[in-house]
């Protein structure tokens, strides 16, 4: 999302910087380019998907990275407290995550 | 009632439970332990099946040993991990409840497998600590202070590395330890309890009488048992009866009420709890495992976008390969072994009825079974590679999106590819899939893949169709992969017509952990081939030969009647007298639609049992017809079909045209034709409705699909 907004910025000329951009614009797990590095910021409550995922491990607060992603871009490996664990991308769109 | 002495116990041996995390290394204790070797899967939730041993402590007193379904929580997701949380719970005098738990955890991962751990601990039975995989986690720079964690959580800790047996003695002591000591964790108080939102439990308090009239929970650890009772998010509850349902759904909604995250604010508590735990306990060395690095390296290719796809095609073609072309030398051996067998039975017993049995019912009958032992085998082989290394998951990881499609998920893949070999233990592996309609729909859609059964039914078709010379291995090889595609792509096709009319909603997502890879085991894969090839051969000893006993008896009697003219009636006009004759000429009007005679009908008819009955019924059918000759080989079997003519007279059409021979093999693709997988069926989703669905349906599709080919063929002026 916020790599797409940078590039549209500078098509007209403005080129905000994308730290900037980041600020403002939310990120989420499924947002990130494999290998960056992460963590989590906030994720809804009362889903039963996202309890599952929070049982094992992904919490606000935990560091993650993506390890790499199917083709066609789901399902993605993530890296969680020392193990990897395959997440839809459905469920990893509504875990918001910030650089680290 | 913690702490029985072995002496108090008279009804029973002590039971001790293995708990985890699916691969923490369970299974390999149990090995270890018990001696009793058994499966060690890789992929998550492998252990499905109740699993039990025994095994001598350090005293000589003999123990009983379950292995529990490996699971992440005791909000329990899937029925397989409802065993686990209601084996923990269960009253003390039940069967599998244990005096002692030992619960497995990943040394490397402590935080997530605490978690588990923790939930179980608060149960206040006893319990000990295996750290596993100590030589992984050393390997990653953790230290971890295992006295300081036993004092903290009031529970005996051992460090083991099952894999390379180091931890058993001090395991084998640690057990003997708390089991003539009583429970150390009856003093443990974790603050996590205490935090249960006070709203909550209340709540959970007041409803505790009505759960025990219900029989929900037992004094003692009601609260926490409603607790995860209610957490439980299979929607159709496996063992409730409608009230016990609709409490526990009443329960759930009052929470929600009260606060709409309150599942994730317990698990928010217990994590804040473990990690002031690991901060105390656990030193992190930042190095990256040797294994981590290897799987990583590993998993580049094998999941490569493109790459992880063609080494998939090539796995999957290589083993059916294996299972065409390797698999022809031993069952010639089997097929060689067998005559052998017949002739000393010719030899030794006089003519007659009895000789009759044995060569042409029971014998032939196997033959037509056990021949194909070997390429059940080489897919079984396959597929336990794919579990012990990990690559499983990782199949299951790329297939996700596409099982996604038609409405399926990856974790489908497994029960689906595991049905090519033998829709049982395909339905059976569907235990792993949380989402009871995802369950569903895999369950319903298994048999379509096609599994061994069907293969000799496939082999005698092809076979039949033009003789031997005159057709090229890549036709049979194309006709072949042209059967296992239709059925595969019935399986896709139904799948997608159940999501959107029978089980309407998203395809749940899959967690799935990716586990390191490792060596197979060799032993376990070895004696898990033995464990399915005794099955096998146990199934072909009893329903089957059964089958084709019966059916011999159906073609003998009753006899035609000796003539008055003197001349001994014809074969044809003996098998037209018997019971097996009269029934198939009643169903002809039903199957000559699509081309078949009365004796195929004979055919399809004994094969609703089992598929592969077809073959053993022509078998019978054909040597009865000419009961003087010795030795019926399979091929003379298949030159006998293609003598076979329409009319009966030997210059008529034939009757097994390569269009009537595509017909029986479609018909065979789509049909449920086999008893083991409807009771299977009928266990796993609890009741007759889903089985008779599946008969249905299935049956309906191969009848229309059969007439399909046959009428359209004939209609395009094929013969």
């Amino acid at each position: 999302m916020s790599h797409w907004i940078e590039s549209f910025t500078r098509q007209f000329g403005i080129g905000v910087p994308l730290s900037l951009i980041r600020i403002v614009v939310k990120q989420y797990l499924s947002d990130l380019a494999d290998g960056v590095p992460a963590r989590i910021k906030d994720m809804p409550t009362g889903q039963p998907n996202l309890v599952r995922l929070r049982e094992m491990g992904l919490l606000p607060g935990t560091r993650v990275h993506i390890v790499r992603r199917n083709v066609l871009g789901d399902p993605l490996e993530v890296a969680v407290r020392g193990s990897f664990l395959s997440v839809r991308k459905s469920d990893a769109s509504q875990i918001e995550v910030e650089l680290t | 009632m913690n702490s029985k002495r072995p002496d108090e116990m008279s009804t029973r041996d002590l039971t001790i439970a293995l708990v985890g995390n699916p691969n923490a290394g369970k299974t390999t204790i149990f090995n270890a332990l018990t001696g009793l070797r058994q499966k060690v899967g890789n992929y998550p939730g492998i252990t499905v099946e109740r699993k039990a041993g025994t095994f001598f402590s350090q005293h000589g007193e003999k123990l009983t040993l379950i292995d529990l379904p490996g699971t992440y929580s005791l909000s329990a997701r899937s029925p397989d991990e409802a065993v686990t949380r209601d084996a923990l719970m269960s009253h003390s005098a039940q069967l599998d409840h244990p005096d002692l738990v030992i619960l497995v955890l990943d040394a490397s991962n402590l935080a997530r497998h605490l978690y588990l751990a923790t939930q179980v601990i608060e149960l206040r039975m006893p319990c000990i600590l295996a750290l596993n995989m100590m030589d992984v986690a050393r390997n990653a720079g953790i230290v971890i202070d295992n006295e300081k964690l036993e004092s903290l959580l009031g529970v005996p800790v051992v460090l083991m590395d099952a894999s390379r047996n180091q931890g058993m003695t001090e395991l084998k002591i640690g057990i003997s330890r708390v089991l003539n000591q009583g429970n150390p964790a009856k003093e443990y108080e974790s603050p996590q309890h205490m935090a249960l939102p006070s709203q909550i439990g209340t709540l959970l308090d007041q409803r505790i009488p009505e759960a025990e009239k219900l029989g929900l929970c037992q004094s003692g650890n009601g609260i926490l048992r409603l607790l995860y009772l209610v957490s439980h998010h299979d929607s159709e509850h496996f063992g409730f009866n409608p009230e016990q349902l609709s409490f526990v759904r009443q329960v759930k909604n009052e929470l929600t009420a009260l606060e709409a995250g309150w599942e994730d604010r317990l698990v928010s508590n217990r994590y804040d709890w473990i990690e002031t735990i690991v901060e105390k306990t656990v030193r992190r060395g930042e190095v990256i495992s040797d294994s981590a690095v290897t799987t990583d390296r590993i998993d580049r290719w094998l999941l490569h976008p493109v790459l992880g796809w063609m080494i998939l095609a090539g796995m999957l073609f290589s083993m059916f390969f294996l299972i065409f072309s390797f698999a022809q030398i031993p069952m010639g051996m089997i097929e060689s072994l067998m005559s052998w067998l017949r002739d000393q039975v010719v030899n030794l017993m006089p003519a007659g009825d009895l000789r009759d049995l044995l060569t042409d019912g029971v014998l032939s009958g196997m033959e037509g079974i056990v021949i194909f032992l070997p390429q059940i085998l080489i897919l079984f082989f396959f597929i336990s590679i794919m579990e012990e290394t990990g690559y499983m998951a990782r199949v299951a990881f790329l297939m996700d999106r596409l099982m996604g499609r038609v409405g399926l998920n990856g974790k489908s893949f497994v029960p689906l590819l595991s049905s090519y070999a033998c829709a049982v233990p395909g339905v059976m592996a569907a235990r792993t899939i949380e989402n009871p309609k995802d369950r569903l729909i895999t369950i319903l859609v298994a048999p379509l893949a096609s599994c061994s059964a069907r293969l000799p039914v496939y082999l005698l078709m092809i076979a039949a169709m033009v003789p031997e010379e005159q057709m090229s291995i890549w036709v049979k090889v194309g006709l072949m992969f042209l059967m296992y595609f239709l059925g595969t792509f019935g399986a896709f096709a139904f799948a997608w017509i159940f999501r959107h009319f029978l089980a309407k909603g998203q395809a749940s997502p899959m967690l799935l952990e990716l586990p390191p890879y490792r060596m197979p085991r060799w032993k376990s894969v070895g004696l898990f081939l033995w464990e399915r090839a005794q099955i096998f051969i146990r199934r072909a000893g009893t329903i089957i030969l059964g089958l084709t006993i019966l059916m011999w008896a159906a073609t003998t009697w009753p006899k035609f009647p000796e003539s008055q003219s003197g001349n001994p009636p014809t074969d044809a006009q003996k098998l037209e007298y018997s019971l097996a004759g009269r029934l198939g000429k009643i169903i002809e009007p039903v199957v000559s639609p699509l081309g078949y005679d009365w004796k195929i009908g004979i055919g399809l008819l004994t094969s609703f049992a089992a598929r592969e009955v077809f073959v053993s019924t022509m078998a019978v059918i054909y040597s009865v017809e000419e009961s003087d000759d010795e030795a019926i080989t399979r091929k003379q079997v298949r030159d006998k079909l293609a003598m076979e003519t329409r009319d009966g007279t030997p210059d008529g059409p034939p009757l097994y045209t390569p269009l009537v021979c595509l017909g029986i093999m479609v018909f065979y693709v789509f049909a449920m034709q086999c008893l083991s997988t409807v009771a299977v069926v009928k266990r796993e989703t609890g009741g007759w409705k889903w089985p008779i669905f599946q008969i249905v349906y299935m049956t309906a599709t191969a009848y229309v699909m059969a007439l399909l080919v046959f009428q359209i063929g004939r209609a395009l002026g094929f013969s």
